[in-house]
């Protein structure tokens, strides 16, 4: 009434007006509320995005509240201000600069805070699980680089990377061949970051030889005729590229055929082991139909002519009766375990197997499966694990197990790395066929199916087994341990502590 | 007509203030240092680089369209500039609404430089494929695939684009908080003041938890009231955030991106009227 009564200047609103203005405001207002109710479960879902959560959960309005509870501390301000990419990014800049000044020490829990914040940082936990795996070199924390990836997988479970470096940690670090053999599977499975449906060769080819690895010799050909197929049609698509990420079926057409070309060599020559002159000749007859084959793909190759003619002169002589069986390798392993100092440990010995074979040294307290069980803190206080891979050279290996320096020469103290706060510690020494390059497999093979040892020291286990041409061959390694008091460890005078 | 003239004038005006010019300059400044970081691979120096640059367009775009808002008005008033064109046929809503569309033209211009800036450097950078560190040795020694390039380039031009495209009218909104305010209050104030609703903004999606929280009903029922009355008064920033999706494109969402953008674009739209019709109200009894 006021306002009406008072005298309208130039320019100005009259009552109408302002009625109709505010009336126009009661409008925006509802159609502003009436939008962020629609604007709202896809926020939600950007939301749950950014934070990993998983999806098909039912939209409801608290769970922005159950998200905010699950935030860590680290991540709460970025996450209130929406700002959680760049901090995390910028905190990883810092990180890449503390590696590239050789402190370490930090970059463990930086890369775990960047995650917490924005779990979506492909190479941060590429990297960081490489740092714990590898750049440490304290093997204790080999399977936390694998935890860390496997949180990585499960965050980013849309895209291949972080699934196939896991399955090249387990590959190449742990050796757990069946798990990186599932973490190469899941990974030929997923995208690309930048949408393309099938992931590079690569992949599907470390699959292919991980399977190898196994001893399922059978799926591994298999695999590689999937991949060549895969190869070809992407060919088809994308030209020729014989680079590791395109579709390189060079590599594919290489790997194929010599997997089956070793295949039938290695079960020929068990079956004339066995005396099956017959088996023995079927297979080496397919080895030179299998040369014929690849010759008219790749005419007058000068590998494949050389395989063919060997295959055929296999053939020949079996037929002639000229039977060859070559027994089964009793590879005689002794070795002595000699404390030269305190927390030094050296282990030499003798093997009858081919050179530049790979004896594994492990060294670790008694019960150490169990007691990492106790949680990250009392594993990295108390608990001590150490192997080297040693070679053969004329049927000697020889190393110093030392437990009194910083592999990394980071600094520590040789109590972080190897507290031996355990009584007792287990030292073995294994010879383990799947870890040999292939021209030794060619003697032992895949599963250890030439070779053999004193009672006790042969491992048959069958719940490794390996298959070729549909038959199931358990794996057979050598394997030897011995246990050692911590007196024996860390006793001051030179001592023998086991001689065989 | 007379909306349009004043908005254009008013951007005019803008456009020679150092002070953006200098926020302008910062922003160019600070997209080349992001250029810096070509020792990690492609695929980490991309992620770091869209998350940098898109939080330095949101922050200087943000400073920028508060810097010119807070100074619309009391700026024609200081100068006494405002009588002479009141005294013309303009009504004084014109005035008012001319004065915000040449404030968020400022920022439009200022925004969409840097987006371009931004854009042009993506579109260099994305000539090295993606890679990780697997695949990184073999990139290097790969030739650039120009198809590939154009392709990568388009789909990075892309999300920058819906990333700017949100951020503005997220900024629209802020400029429209910023000129209405500024009928009440001095720059400075108006500075802090419309740079705290901005950061309350963001935190709205804790506010309409706290409202639907089940515990929060049982105890005392008027809190959730008015933490809805709170949270659907005060502009909901936090819509805005799309960060992720630009940063990280190959994580699944279920959601239309651009259809999303589109919603927040309304919202931002809405809001921003409902603000400047109060202002058009409180100017239009203004004593100037």
């Amino acid at each position: 009434m006021a306002a009406a009564m008072r005298p309208k200047r130039q320019g100005q609103l009259s009552a109408a007006q302002r009625g109709k203005v505010l009336a126009l405001m009661g409008v925006t207002f509802v159609a502003s509320a009436a939008i962020s109710e629609v604007v709202k479960p896809g926020q939600f879902e950007y939301q749950r995005a950014a934070l990993a959560q998983p999806e098909g959960e039912e939209y409801k309005e608290t769970q922005a509240l159950k998200t905010m509870q699950g935030t860590s501390f680290q991540a709460l301000m970025p996450t209130l201000l929406g700002v959680r990419e760049v901090l995390a990014s910028l905190m990883w800049v810092q990180a890449d600069d503390y590696f590239h000044r050789g402190e370490y020490r930090p970059i463990i829990s930086m890369v775990k805070q960047i995650t917490a914040i924005d779990p979506h940082q492909l190479d941060v936990y590429a990297t960081g699980a490489w740092h714990m795996a590898y750049n440490f070199m304290d093997k204790r924390l080999i399977e936390d680089g694998v935890n860390f990836l496997q949180a990585g997988c499960k965050n980013n479970s849309a895209v291949y990377d972080l699934f196939f470096e896991q399955g090249y940690m387990h590959y190449d670090k742990t050796k757990d061949f069946p798990a990186a053999v599932a973490a190469y599977e899941l990974a030929s499975q997923k995208k690309t970051t930048t949408g393309k449906v099938v992931p590079p060769s690569y992949v599907r080819h470390q699959l292919a030889h991980a399977i190898e690895k196994m001893g399922d010799i059978d799926r591994c050909v298999a695999q590689w005729e999937k991949n060549l197929e895969v190869g070809k049609e992407l060919e088809k698509k994308e030209g020729v590229n014989p680079g590791a990420a395109g579709p390189n079926t060079a590599a594919a057409y290489h790997n194929l055929y010599i997997t089956r070309r070793r295949l039938n060599e290695r079960v020929a020559s068990i079956a004339e082991r066995e005396r099956n002159q017959a088996e023995a000749v079927k297979l080496w007859e397919a080895n030179v139909a299998l040369a014929d084959d690849w010759l008219k793909i790749f005419p007058n190759h000068g590998d494949v002519l050389k395989d063919r003619q060997r295959a055929q002169n296999e053939v020949e002589r079996l037929k002639a009766g000229h039977l060859r069986p070559m027994s089964m390798a009793d590879l005689d392993m002794h070795f002595t375990v000699t404390r030269i100092a305190p927390r030094k440990l050296e282990v030499e010995g003798t093997i009858d197997a081919l050179d530049l074979s790979r004896v594994r040294v492990q060294f670790e307290d008694k019960d150490y499966p169990e007691r990492i069980k106790r949680g990250f803190d009392f594993k990295m206080d108390n608990c001590s694990l150490e192997w080297d891979d040693l070679p053969v050279n004329k049927n000697h290996f020889k190393r110093t197990i030392d437990l009194d320096k910083d592999p990394a020469d980071m600094e520590r103290t040789p109590a972080e790395i190897y507290p031996l706060k355990a009584d007792q510690y287990e030292l073995s020494v294994t010879y383990n066929p799947r870890l040999q390059a292939a021209f030794i497999q060619d003697r032992y093979g895949w599963n250890g199916e030439g070779l053999t040892a004193k009672p006790g020291e042969l491992v048959i286990d069958d719940s490794r087994a390996g298959m070729m041409n549909g038959k199931r061959y358990p794996l057979r390694l050598v394997r030897k341990v011995i246990t050692l008091s911590r007196e024996d460890v860390i006793g001051k005078e030179k001592k023998v502590l086991y001689k065989d | 007509m007379n909306t349009w003239v004043i908005a254009r004038n008013t951007f005019g005006d803008s456009l020679r203030k150092r002070v953006l010019l200098i926020f302008l300059l910062l922003a160019f400044v600070m997209l080349t240092l992001a250029l810096l970081l070509n020792y990690f691979t492609a695929r980490e120096q991309s992620t770091i680089f869209k998350s940098t640059q898109l939080v330095i367009i949101l922050i200087f775009g943000a400073l920028i369209a508060i810097t010119t808002a807070v100074f619309l008005i009391p700026n024609e008033i200081e100068r006494r500039t405002i009588y002479s064109i009141l005294s013309k046929p303009v009504q004084r809503w014109e005035f008012f609404l001319g004065k915000f569309l040449g404030g968020a033209m400022t920022v439009g211009f200022m925004v969409g430089l840097m987006s371009m800036a931004l854009m042009l450097v993506l579109f260099v950078l994305s000539a090295k494929p993606p890679t990780s560190t697997v695949d990184l040795g073999q990139a290097q020694t790969q030739a650039v695939n120009i198809g590939d390039w154009m392709h990568r380039a388009g789909s990075e031009m892309l999300l920058v684009l819906r990333g700017t495209l949100v951020i503005y009218f997220q900024l629209i909104i802020v400029t429209a908080i910023a000129t209405t305010l500024s009928l009440y209050l001095t720059p400075t104030v108006n500075f802090s003041v419309t740079a705290f609703i901005w950061i309350v903004g963001n935190l709205q999606w804790l506010v309409s938890a706290l409202a639907n929280r089940n515990d929060t009903k049982d105890s005392f029922v008027i809190i959730p009231w008015i933490a809805k009355l709170f949270y659907y008064l005060l502009p909901h920033f936090h819509d805005f955030n799309i960060m992720g999706s630009i940063v990280h494109p190959e994580v699944a969402i279920k959601v239309n991106h651009w259809v999303y953008a589109g919603e927040v674009g309304a919202y931002g739209v809405a809001y921003a009227l409902l603000v400047l019709l109060a202002g058009v109200l409180v100017f239009d009894r203004k004593e100037v």
